[in-house]
């Protein structure tokens, strides 16, 4: 298996454990698999929005109540 | 709704967007790359060797997404291609690769089925006729071994060596055929040719010996 498929799977398997930072490191890692699929890249995206929401959630929730 | 209820809302969407994507995603990158080593036994089974084994495996493997239609139509006839392929090289005298020659029978009735190198044909007319369909189909079949073994880049030699071994431990005429055309071929640019002879006429001798197929 090339580098690219084993971080995809990697990525993935990350995502299956809700584990957000990890599949977010390992879609940079998987690119070429990512410029190939627009699944794949609408799912890094969609980790990463994610990631920012928990962050504002948490950063500032006080702030997020306004 | 304030902005941290928007923000609440949107978190668990994404959440659950995210889980039931992945989890598609994963199943069609693992369907992908069991269709992926389904090639490769394929091409191996091309090349001559012993695939059985690998083959029943797979199959094993893979039953429960065919029996539960989890293969796309694009899985199923990629998988129809392979299978096609791999039938092509079973030696149906041994009652283990005559199994497996039914069981690639039971997912081609199950819509795993080649969508390739579709021909008609008339009907043959005459034992003539059929003689001629049957010597089209081990020329085709000698020129996709030939093809092979371009992209492999092999010196004519060592396909001979490999069609040799081939025509030894399979029972497809196309390798014995092949490896005669070749040392014909050989024989008429000046090469020496007599231990390529010997050894096909070994070949022949043991084939005569068992049954004849082609």
């Amino acid at each position: 298996m090339v580098d690219t498929d084993k971080y995809t799977l990697m990525a993935l398997d990350a995502l299956a454990r809700k584990d957000l930072r990890e599949a977010s490191d390992l879609f940079k890692l998987a690119e070429k698999d990512i410029a190939r699929s627009p699944e794949l890249r609408i799912l890094a995206e969609i980790t990463d929005l994610l990631l920012a929401v928990k962050a504002e959630l948490t950063a500032a929730p006080e702030k997020a109540a306004h | 709704m304030t902005r941290q209820e928007t923000l609440y809302k949107l978190e668990a969407v994404l959440e659950s967007f995210l889980e039931r994507a992945a989890t598609l995603e994963m199943t069609q990158v693992a369907q992908s790359r069991n269709i992926q080593l389904l090639g490769d036994i394929a091409r191996d089974s091309l090349r001559g060797r012993h695939i059985n084994n690998r083959l029943g495996d797979w199959f094993a493997h893979n039953q429960e997404s065919l029996e539960q239609g989890r293969l796309t139509s694009r899985h199923l006839s990629a998988i129809g291609n392979f299978l096609g392929d791999i039938k092509t090289g079973l030696d149906n005298a041994d009652p283990e690769s005559a199994r497996l020659a039914e069981e690639i029978d039971r997912w081609a009735a199950k819509g795993a089925k080649p969508v390739r190198k579709i021909v008609l044909r008339r009907a043959p007319e005459s034992p003539e006729a059929d003689l001629g369909v049957r010597f089209d189909k081990l020329f085709e079949d000698g020129k996709a071994q030939m093809e092979y073994y371009r992209e492999k880049k092999m010196h004519l030699l060592t396909m001979l060596d490999d069609l040799l071994k081939s025509a030894e431990a399979k029972s497809d005429l196309m390798y014995l055929h092949l490896a005669a055309s070749i040392i014909y071929f050989l024989k008429v640019t000046g090469y020496k040719i007599d231990p390529y002879v010997k050894r096909l006429k070994t070949i022949e001798k043991a084939r005569l010996g068992t049954k004849d197929d082609g």
